[in-house]
């Protein structure tokens, strides 16, 4: 289950089931639901929580939150821990306020590897690449990883190297 | 059945008949709805509305009717009381609801019309054609009666509970909504029916009614769920808003009655909640009831090759299982964010029939560094708006941004525009 506010729609546009199904997901099993404010966006995350049987509950909340903070992520991660289930909510860049969420990630897009290959004055683009990073976690260090999806293995992986130095910030 | 159904407000009395048509015995309903022609017109107006093309024609016999509906050139055809064969003399006679061998015999001997077939005597018409044939005709001029099959009326389900005096608070009346979701309940359980569908009327002191609208995932509900669900509404309704204002009375009523065998099968079947299709139903019916029936979707694959119209989002609540087999075909972009609608950018190519150096999207540079294209997308002829095809491009900027682009040839030769439209990483 997906949920979105309908300003996020606007502005990132909505899952596409072609790319889910690239990345090895059905879309027919997707429930995509769209809120009119982040309160009601987080009213569903709630809901969907209380669900057995949802593989995952994904949140983008608004790059301007207002409600969610300590205590709506607590409500969250409580009932996640009781009912078993998973919850990610995926936020703006610029947001360093403490949530009671269990880790903490921040994913920045990543030049892919060079693949050497040249067409038509472009290098042919590599794996799609991203560097994560581990913000907070119990009992783990921090670090932050390159990783990039493999077509071939349907997964991620590690990238073999890192590709440049040089770290880009944006919105994950 | 559904059709039938949306009629019952014109008559009570409606049969369904074979060939796709319906009855509808208006006799005593005409002045209610000022004169005939206004009564055909607004039974187009409502078939048309639930997305039937229908023609009409009323006549003194369900025969002549069918004939009229199958036969007279204007789709509204309204034959005057007591004439008898005569408007219909024209018409071919295959218009008198007779058998396929019977029309051919007709044919062959020359008796093309329904005036040919009525200038013959009743005996030798019988004896030559066999008693079908006679028989059609008579119940067309109405020397014979027709008896039909009229389906039955519908039961309504309604609960009311009215109060002493006006209430204003919120809280008593979630109990009396809880209370009549009860015997709603109750009596859909004895009649062996359930419903998708409820309306929840709050009566005003003042003579106002608001109403409110519930749609369910499944047929059967839980009393308690109902009344759960109805509550959810009536704080997103938020009554008891203008202040002073009573309510007299709250009545509950379930539309679209429908039987359902005692293991219902579920919307979902197989679809994606394996077992547990309970609980996720309750979860949808819960979202839709607060958040709107149109907010909660289900991607459905359609016939397209147009990445934007690959996918159309149904709401839960009307999607059905899968009957697309869903074949992973490969099209021009496999993007997990499509947005809603291609944007316009300002772009310079770097060579011609390349991808652009760089673009400017969303107020933001972006240069250009890998690309991966062009796959060619014809587009869908039979829609005018855009001719030509369009060229998608994977590309990356220099900070490892993805994006899907694609050109789109202009109709003559002006410069080929450029449009973002999905989002890779």
């Amino acid at each position: 289950m997906w949920v979105q506010t309908s300003t996020a729609s606007r502005r990132w546009g909505l899952p596409c089931g072609e790319g889910l199904d690239a990345i090895g997901l059905n879309p027919r099993n997707l429930l995509l639901v769209e809120s009119g404010n982040e309160r009601e966006l987080l009213w569903a995350l709630e809901q969907a929580l209380d669900c057995p049987g949802l593989l995952a509950v994904v949140g983008c909340l608004p790059s301007a939150e207002r409600h969610y903070g300590f205590t709506a992520s607590r409500r969250l991660s409580l009932r996640a821990l009781r009912n078993g289930s998973r919850v990610f909510l995926a936020r703006g860049a610029r947001i360093r306020e403490a949530t009671s969420a269990q880790t903490r990630w921040r994913v920045d897009p990543w030049p892919s590897m060079p693949s050497g290959l040249v067409w038509r004055g472009f290098e042919l683009p590599g794996a799609r690449s991203w560097r994560v990073g581990l913000k907070r976690a119990p009992g783990w260090t921090p670090g932050a990883w390159n990783i990039e999806w493999s077509e071939r293995e349907n997964r991620l992986r590690l990238a073999a190297s890192p590709a440049r130095a040089n770290p880009v910030r944006a919105a994950g | 059945m559904c059709l039938a159904h949306a009629c019952w407000r014109f008559t009570p009395r409606i049969a369904i008949a074979p060939g796709d048509s319906l009855f509808l015995d208006v006799s005593g309903s005409i002045g209610l709805f000022g004169g005939e022609s206004r009564l055909l017109r607004e039974v187009l107006a409502e078939l048309e509305e639930r997305g039937a093309a229908a023609r009409i024609c009323l006549a003194d016999t369900p025969g002549a009717a069918w004939a009229g509906t199958r036969a007279a050139s204007e789709s509204v055809t309204i034959l005057p009381p007591g004439s008898g064969l005569g408007p219909m003399s024209a018409w071919p006679v295959e218009a008198l609801r007779l058998d396929a061998a019977d029309c051919g015999l007709l044919r062959e001997l020359g008796l093309d019309t329904i005036g040919a077939l009525g200038g013959m005597a009743p005996e030798s018409l019988q004896v030559r054609f066999g008693a079908g044939t006679a028989l059609r005709l008579k119940q067309a001029a109405g020397r014979s009666p027709e008896p039909l099959d009229y389906l039955p009326p519908p039961r309504e389900f309604k609960v009311r509970m009215d109060f002493e005096s006006p209430v204003v608070l919120r809280q008593p009346i979630a109990a009396a909504v809880a209370e009549l979701a009860v015997r709603l309940c109750d009596q859909l359980a004895a009649a062996g029916m359930g419903s998708r569908r409820f309306e929840l009327r709050l009566h005003r002191s003042d003579g106002k009614c608001l109403a409110h609208g519930l749609r369910t995932a499944r047929p059967i509900q839980p009393a308690p769920q109902l009344a759960e669900l109805l509550n959810e509404k009536l704080q997103a309704g938020a009554p008891g808003r203008e202040r002073g204002v009573g309510y007299d009375a709250v009545s509950l009523v379930a539309r679209d009655a429908e039987e359902v065998a005692a293991e219902q099968a579920d919307w979902l079947s197989g679809a994606s909640a394996g077992n547990l299709k309970g609980d996720f139903a309750r979860l949808v019916d819960r979202l839709c009831s607060r958040l709107g029936a149109d907010a909660v979707r289900i991607p459905t694959p359609q016939d397209s090759y147009l990445p934007e119209r690959r996918w159309r989002f149904v709401p839960a609540l009307d999607s059905s299982p899968a009957e697309h087999r869903f074949d992973a075909s490969p099209t021009a972009m496999r993007a997990p964010l499509l947005l809603l609608e291609a944007e316009p950018v300002e772009a310079a190519a770097a060579t011609a029939g390349g991808p652009p150096a760089w673009i400017r999207w969303r107020r933001k540079r972006l240069s250009l560094r890998r690309a991966q294209g062009p796959r060619r997308v014809l587009s869908e002829w039979w829609r005018s708006e855009e001719r030509g095809g369009r060229e998608y491009w994977l590309v990356e900027d220099e900070q490892g941004r993805s994006l899907c682009l694609y050109r789109k040839q202009p109709p003559a030769d002006a410069a080929p525009r450029w449009y973002v439209q999905a989002l890779a990483a």
